[in-house]
């Protein structure tokens, strides 16, 4: 009996997290296609997870902004742009640098929370435009050439390629943990938090209830545009240059690692911890593509696709199963007093 | 002399939004600890008093003085208002749907414990709350899975830990049914005795005398009267109201032809019912060529009524036919296929393509049956553009001309060409002389006999009854959702369909 009801919970817990059952599913189909290749945590895993931490970061961003019904294109523009002026000012101090790069994600995300909340533009469209931007400045720097670090940067080579606990933990990795432990807490337990889910919900009645609507969408933008910044200073020291080119198409990936992380499209709702099994989820693809070597590197692609569809369909499924179900208590109610 | 006991008063109060006069001098007053019922018809100007109140809204400046708690206030945001003690709990309940009910009472105003949100005390705070209205509930589940009413207590509770003064219920129970009505009232009357104030908007009447110490009667922006409910006997408050006096003698009357009456029915619908009791068994048949009228107030089912009749709305319970044989109409599409028409109150939102022609405009459900290979003939849309601008004297420089530049008259005659030109058997007009100038108000209802002269089976759905009087064959009175007395030829009067309406479900 009570075996059973752990059972079910644990079904019910995992339908409702498409990706921890993704990231499931690809390691147990990691283990048979290529057993200890795969497995091999020091050569394999630790990579993938890396490099999805490295996603990840602006994915906590992104995720932020599907939260208030919103959308970011722009973070990997701006995280391209970080890296070009953190490698270009770290060359003269790092600690410039880094300023620089924080500067760079705060300016935009300002731009795109102002425009947005001020004007009432379609974050889509927005965040468009400061994408273009972004990457048009990125590529003018210097000429569309990457900006190599030179001596004197180790701290940022540091950030992007050491590791602690032995090894058993990258920097990228520690720093993305960190930052979702953060954000969950600041989600859960302060009235920011809360505001944030409020103006998902209901932007109306949020006004009612008196948040503050518009602070609330700058801040969020805002910070979404510090963790491009933050992913693009890290970008720098792991490519040991900055990269104009670098993140390219990465926005659509993280939007598609957001959904199906659980995030619902429509905001209001969701676990920020989703975005994890997301990206390292949307990593698995392409690292099994990989190591196969003779697959086109496009499935991964068309894989992410399938599956961003598959989650928006349980998404849609399970709220359409909600209305149907509320809508047959309300016509039982109506027959039983008539 | 300034009276202690007076908690809101507002004297000459304005508001003008571009084009329009919204309010024109009203004056309104509650007590401390009163029940104020805010009434009037679509229109009256009622939300933007309550929106000026709430501070969503400023009055026009240097109009009028606005005083609460005896201090001029001048809110300028909901936020400042509620600071002020002011509290609005909206018809279309303003919660966040996916969090709590602890947390939609307490959202901005969390309780602390080292700079932290402490839920165990919310949820405790919050459980206390509800309790003390009478309602024993899980506050940690979503509001979106909680009944209508108990979001409405939601929302109560929050005025109530907000400190409010002044609690305004903007048609507070138009989703709820008896019981949760009753549990609602009694929570008012609490809030009564704790000296609270709340201002009830409400077109249901009867709970207007159920709960309200007082009226005040707002009629196209101006202030009408107010008065004590116990002074202000239902016939009364109907032609306040409607801003006729029951005397009022109506100018033209539609020549009633007995013989209508004998012929087939062409649609019928018994016993229609919708779940959030707009609709309560509503029983309507509609003649050959026959113009009926539906009268009565707003929300007493009109429009619900004619989406479900035009398949617009499939949530309800009931039978229609159409010739006799039953039918459901699975969308408007549907019905259109089965030659009805509809003309929606809201022409602009839902009958115009403001930017197309008046030529495309008529012509547009058509576009299938007038091309050849996929192309259009331009040279048939416009046979049939000029057939009606001739025949309906639509007043437009050419029918290449886009619509959104002639008058609303001619708007509201473009889109009845559009139906007529897919020769409907029955046409729906809801408020079909809605906005529209009194000389083309005339030109329209003469469309409107001559097309039930060709046999075309009319619902005419108004809230101007001298209009239904010049224009019905038989009036059907609704009053929440049911029919509670038809009014044939020579009965239809508009004193008839007032007192129809005040008898209410008698």
């Amino acid at each position: 009996m009570n075996n059973k009801l752990t059972m079910k919970s644990m079904l019910g817990f995992l339908q409702g997290n498409t990706a921890i059952l993704a990231v499931l599913a690809m390691m147990a189909l990691g283990t048979v296609t290529y057993g200890s290749t795969f497995l091999n945590y020091g050569k394999n895993i630790y990579n993938v997870i890396r490099m999805a931490s490295l996603i990840g970061i602006m994915g906590i961003g992104v995720n932020l902004c599907f939260f208030i019904g919103g959308r970011d294109l722009s973070v990997g523009a701006v995280a391209a742009l970080t890296s070009v002026v953190t490698a270009y000012l770290s060359n003269y101090n790092v600690i410039f640098g880094i300023i620089g790069g924080l500067g760079v994600g705060l300016v935009f995300g300002f731009i795109n929370g102002y425009v947005i909340s001020r004007f009432k533009v379609q974050p889509f469209i927005a965040t468009l435009g400061t994408q273009l931007a972004a990457r048009g400045f990125a590529l003018l720097i210097n000429n569309e050439y990457s900006i190599p670090l030179l001596e004197g940067t180790e701290f940022i080579k540091k950030i992007g390629n050491e590791s602690i606990l032995n090894g058993l933990v990258s920097i990228p990795t520690a720093v993305f943990i960190i930052l979702i432990a953060l954000f969950s807490f600041i989600l859960k337990y302060t009235h920011f938090g809360r505001s944030i889910y409020a103006v998902g919900g209901n932007e109306e009645a949020a006004e009612m209830m008196c948040v503050r609507v518009k602070a609330i969408k700058l801040a969020v933008f805002t910070i979404s545009g510090l963790l491009a910044a933050i992913s693009g200073i890290i970008l720098t020291g792991r490519l040991n240059a900055g990269q104009p080119t670098a993140c390219e198409g990465w926005e659509m990936t993280i939007m598609a690692a957001v959904v199906i992380g659980g995030t619902s499209v429509r905001g209001g709702s969701g676990k920020i911890w989703g975005i994890f099994f997301g990206v390292v989820f949307v990593q698995f693809i392409s690292n099994l593509i990989n190591l196969n070597g003779r697959i086109s590197a496009y499935w991964q692609d068309i894989l992410t696709g399938i599956i961003l569809l598959l989650a928006l369909f349980t998404q849609a499924y399970q709220t359409w199963r909600k209305e149907k179900v509320a809508e047959r208590r309300e016509l039982e109610k109506q027959l039983a007093n008539s | 002399m300034e009276n202690n006991n007076i908690l809101l008063k507002m004297t000459n109060i304005s508001k003008t939004f571009p084009g329009v006069k919204a309010l024109s001098n009203v004056d309104f007053t509650v007590n401390r600890g009163e029940v104020m019922g805010l009434l009037g018809e679509n229109g009256a100007g009622k939300s933007t008093l309550i929106k000026i109140i709430t501070g969503y809204y400023r009055r026009d400046s240097g109009s009028g003085e606005y005083l609460f708690d005896g201090k001029p206030v001048n809110p300028t945001n909901t936020l400042a208002a509620q600071k002020l003690g002011i509290s609005t709990i909206f018809q279309e309940l303003n919660l966040s749907p996916l969090m709590s009910i602890a947390e939609n009472i307490y959202l901005g105003n969390q309780p602390l414990k080292n700079g932290i949100i402490n839920w165990k005390k919310m949820n405790e705070d919050a459980k206390k709350a509800m309790l003390d209205l009478g309602i024993d509930v899980d506050v940690s589940k979503p509001i979106n899975s909680v009944s209508t009413a108990i979001q409405q207590m939601t929302a109560i509770a929050r005025a109530i830990s907000t400190d409010a003064k002044l609690i305004i219920m903007d048609e507070a129970t138009s989703s709820l049914d008896n019981n949760e009505v009753n549990t609602l009232f009694d929570v008012i009357r609490k809030l009564k005795a704790k000296g609270i104030s709340v201002i009830f908007v409400t077109h249901k009447l009867d709970e207007v005398y159920r709960i309200c110490d007082r009226g005040t009667i707002l009629k196209d922006g101006k202030f009408v009267v107010c008065k004590p409910m116990s002074e202000l006997p239902k016939l009364d408050l109907i032609s306040y109201m409607l801003g006729r006096d029951a005397r009022e003698i109506v100018n033209k009357k539609k020549v009633y032809n007995k013989e209508i009456q004998e012929n087939e029915t062409y649609y019928e619908a018994r016993n229609i019912r919708k779940t959030n009791c707009r609709l309560n068994g509503i029983n309507i048949h509609i003649k050959k060529g026959e113009v009926v009228g539906l009268a009565g107030l707003l929300g007493s089912g009109r429009t619900e009524l004619a989406k479900v009749i035009f398949g617009d709305d499939q949530k309800y319970i009931g039978y229609t036919f159409l010739n006799g044989i039953a039918v459901k109409f699975r969308s408007p599409h549907d019905a259109v296929k089965n030659k009805l028409a509809f003309c929606s109150e809201d022409r602009k939102a839902e009958g115009i393509f403001p930017y197309m022609s008046v030529e495309d405009n008529i012509t547009m459900p058509q576009v299938g049956k007038l091309s050849k290979f996929g192309l259009i003939s331009r040279r048939k849309q416009k046979k049939i553009t000029e057939r009606y601008i001739s025949k309906l004297s639509i007043k437009t420089p050419s029918s290449k001309t886009q619509i959104r530049d002639l008058s609303g008259g001619n708007q509201q005659k473009v889109i009845f060409s559009r139906w007529l030109a897919m020769e409907p058997d029955m046409i729906i007009l809801d408020e079909p002389t809605r906005g529209i100038d009194v000389g083309a108000k005339g030109e329209i209802e003469n469309i409107i006999s001559s097309i039930a002269k060709q046999g075309i089976s009319i619902l005419y759905i108004s809230s101007e009854n001298d209009e239904l009087v010049r224009n019905c064959d038989r009036v059907v009175v609704l009053y929440e959702g049911k029919n509670v007395k038809e009014l044939v030829g020579e009965e239809i009067s508009s004193e008839s369909i007032m007192a129809a309406i005040a008898a209410g479900k008698s």
